[in-house]
């Protein structure tokens, strides 16, 4: 498995840009209190997905709310922070946004960060599913 | 008419599901432009799924699904706020 996933997401100015559109958009609409996006597996079948609460959970973290924001899903300030790196990456100019992809690609492959927390993101999604049925 | 519009977005949600399946699996299965990290993130952020799958549409020949995907979207999108309006409207 690659280890450094977000910086390949990141080195890429399309699709950097593209993530940060769409976190941007669904975030704002989620704020305004509709939902832009909908999750395929919890329309189709009622069971959550992994990502599932993160949306509500970095809205209620950027207003300062850590109780709930934690309560939604625990991997929230994760998803802030992973936000905010895209975010970042699609204002910078190539130059810089190489530069900040080839940082974060160290600390992914010296760390395993990326591999360890989607690891336990999995487990996480395992035990909220459980918990739902 | 709101009940004919709630059972075409189930269908289009159905829609939705499938088309997420099929690309997520092209996403794990593609060593050069996808693998395991990317289509965890394609698990976890279903929207990363459909940006990859609109990047990638031509190496895998997927234009197909894609436009059923984000017609179901679109659709889903479009009706929800028909039936919002319509049930507001109403009361």
């Amino acid at each position: 498995m690659e280890r450094a996933v977000v910086a390949s997401l990141i080195r890429h100015a399309a699709t950097a840009r593209l993530v940060a559109a769409a976190i941007l958009l669904i975030t704002l609409s989620n704020h305004l209190g509709f939902a832009l996006w909908t999750c395929p597996l919890l329309e189709a079948t009622q069971l959550p997905c992994p990502g599932c609460g993160l949306t509500r959970s970095v809205s209620a973290l950027m207003a300062l709310d850590w109780q709930t924001g934690l309560h939604l899903h625990a991997f929230g300030p994760v998803a802030l922070i992973t936000s905010l790196l895209f975010v970042l990456a699609a204002l910078l100019p190539e130059r810089q946004r190489r530069l900040l992809a080839e940082h974060i690609a160290w600390v992914e492959r010296r760390l395993w960060i990326t591999v360890i927390l989607l690891s336990i993101f999995l487990v996480y999604w395992l035990l909220r599913l459980v918990a739902s049925i | 008419m709101a009940m004919a519009l709630s059972a075409l977005v189930g269908i289009a949600a159905l829609v939705s599901f499938v088309c997420w399946i099929m690309i997520l699996i092209k996403m794990f299965g593609d060593k050069e432009n996808g693998g395991v990290g990317k289509g965890i993130f394609g698990l976890i952020c279903s929207l990363y799924a459909l940006i990859w799958g609109w990047q990638n549409h031509g190496t895998h020949n997927n234009k197909g699904v894609m436009m059923a995907w984000t017609a179901a979207i679109i659709f889903s999108i479009v009706a929800n706020v028909l039936i919002t309006v319509m049930f507001g409207a109403s009361m």
